[in-house]
């Protein structure tokens, strides 16, 4: 039994390798340099934390075309500099084919804790990933960040902002 | 009497060590005097010199502000409002003409942001949040007369308006000017200020600010943890920080911290705070107050009667 876990492990390590040779050949056109080579998100609608404000409507696609790297906003590659894959990538045997297959990144919430947390002071929490990640390039940019009114401007919707006031 | 004696005589040996003084001032004198003879006529332990021992509350409770990453939204001032009930502002939280001028905490605002021009010229714009530090040994309630500030286990400085009478002493002791006074309500003063929400933290959650900060820019927990992740940040990023966490030491150091990325007299920090607590220059001449009013009087009083007698008789 343990003998097939490992053999299927790296069947499908060659493959995911095989793949990645294979898709780096012909990078599609639009994506940054080291871009999953899997599926990527289009729309998404981030509202986990959705309790205060309207859920964010983000277009992850056209993000894509404009950060230029996926590291400008999916901090855990580092450069490049990331300690492990497994570090970063969930590789336990049932969804090893497909996370790794798809270059899945982990969702925010796996790292960031959604509420205050007094075990881990210095990790920013969910929704301070997120404000910090957009905010980075999104400062001054309109009002968002330099204006209190921004949080409705561009993101959040305003009715749900309203309610929260 | 050994203890009065190494009391009176500790603390200005300290004096000459920190500030490098060796002349005796007026006010030195009078310290000196003040408890020197005090002890000596009372026959009294003379403690005032000794300080709280903070050792006892390892788990008290602070604040860690990072300058560098506030974006100036007003979500604290808002949650601040409605967390203590506070009347609704005459302009809305989400309007930002109120950075044209320079604010202070209010007896309807117990933190205010204020925001700054990039003194570097270049970069981002820097907000700073304004409300009481909750000082380690806070000036405000040695200069209170009839005590109404007390520091909390839990690291907090609280108010009880019951006992105030509206001298606003605490006011002028203030180093950051924290205390408001409720000027609508003259016939039963009131100060005013940031309780670093006592209450929810005693409930075990935390203050309303730290909780609505969209970019993580205030952290709440144990103070020494605080110091310890601001220390790290230092370290980790010397291009972001200057090398320096505002409230680490100024005046005895305060549950509330800072982090900035520019000089924090450039954000009319009061960068001239000494390192000792400033309760330490009024406490010794302070406690002897009582004592010389009271009993010097009384034995004074019986040496010239005595004298008296003893003239009448002769």
């Amino acid at each position: 039994m343990k003998t097939k876990a490992v053999s299927t492990i790296a069947l499908c390590w060659m493959v995911a390798l095989a793949a990645t040779l294979y898709a780096g050949a012909e990078a599609p056109a639009g994506r940054p340099a080291g871009s999953p080579k899997g599926k990527m998100p289009g729309k998404m609608l981030l509202g986990s934390l959705a309790d205060r404000h309207g859920p964010v409507k983000f277009d992850h696609e056209k993000h894509v075309g404009t950060a230029g790297s996926c590291d400008e906003c999916h901090h855990q590659h580092g450069g490049g500099q990331a300690p492990s894959c497994g570090g970063c990538h969930t590789i336990d045997a049932s969804s090893f084919r497909k996370n790794v297959h798809l270059g899945r990144i982990r969702p925010c919430g796996a790292c960031h804790p959604a509420s205050y947390d007094a075990g881990k002071l210095d990790r920013p929490t969910l929704s301070a990933a997120y404000h910090r990640a957009c905010i980075k390039c999104h400062r001054d940019v309109g009002s968002v960040g330099s204006d209190p009114k921004g949080c409705a401007e561009m993101c959040h919707e305003s009715t749900a902002q309203a309610g929260a006031r | 009497m050994e203890k009065p004696v190494k009391g009176a005589g500790g603390g200005s040996e300290r004096d000459r060590r920190e500030d490098g003084r060796t002349t005796v001032n007026r006010r030195d004198f009078l310290r000196v005097v003040a408890v020197a003879g005090g002890a000596a006529f009372l026959g009294t332990p003379a403690d005032a010199e000794a300080l709280h021992d903070l050792s006892g509350w390892p788990d008290r409770m602070g604040m860690l502000t990072d300058l560098t990453e506030c974006v100036g939204c007003r979500s604290c001032e808002s949650a601040c409002n409605a967390a203590n009930r506070l009347p609704a502002p005459e302009v809305p939280f989400d309007e930002k003409s109120v950075f044209e001028r320079k604010r202070r905490p209010t007896a309807s605002a117990y933190t205010v942001v204020n925001r700054y021009e990039n003194p570097k010229g270049q970069g981002n714009t820097i907000y700073r949040k304004v409300q009481c530090n909750h000082c380690e040994e806070p000036s405000c309630a040695s200069a209170c007369p009839v005590r109404a500030y007390t520091k909390t286990p839990e690291g907090p400085v609280l108010y009880n308006q019951d006992v105030c009478f509206g001298c606003r002493y605490c006011m002028v002791a203030c180093p950051y000017y924290a205390p408001a006074y409720d000027y609508e309500s003259a016939l039963e003063p009131r100060i005013v200020k940031c309780t670093m929400c006592h209450g929810r933290i005693k409930a075990g959650g935390i203050p309303a600010c730290a909780g609505s900060c969209p970019m993580g820019a205030i952290t709440f927990g144990k103070r020494e943890a605080l110091l310890k992740i601001a220390r790290n940040r230092i370290r980790k990023f010397p291009d972001r920080y200057v090398d320096r966490i505002y409230g680490e030491y100024e005046a005895g150091g305060t549950s509330w911290l800072y982090l900035s990325g520019v000089p924090f007299g450039e954000l009319d920090f009061p960068t001239n705070l000494p390192r000792k607590p400033i309760v330490e220059n009024t406490k010794g001449f302070l406690s002897a107050v009582p004592l010389v009013l009271t009993l010097w009087p009384a034995l004074l009083g019986l040496c010239y009667t005595a004298n008296r007698n003893k003239e009448e008789k002769g």
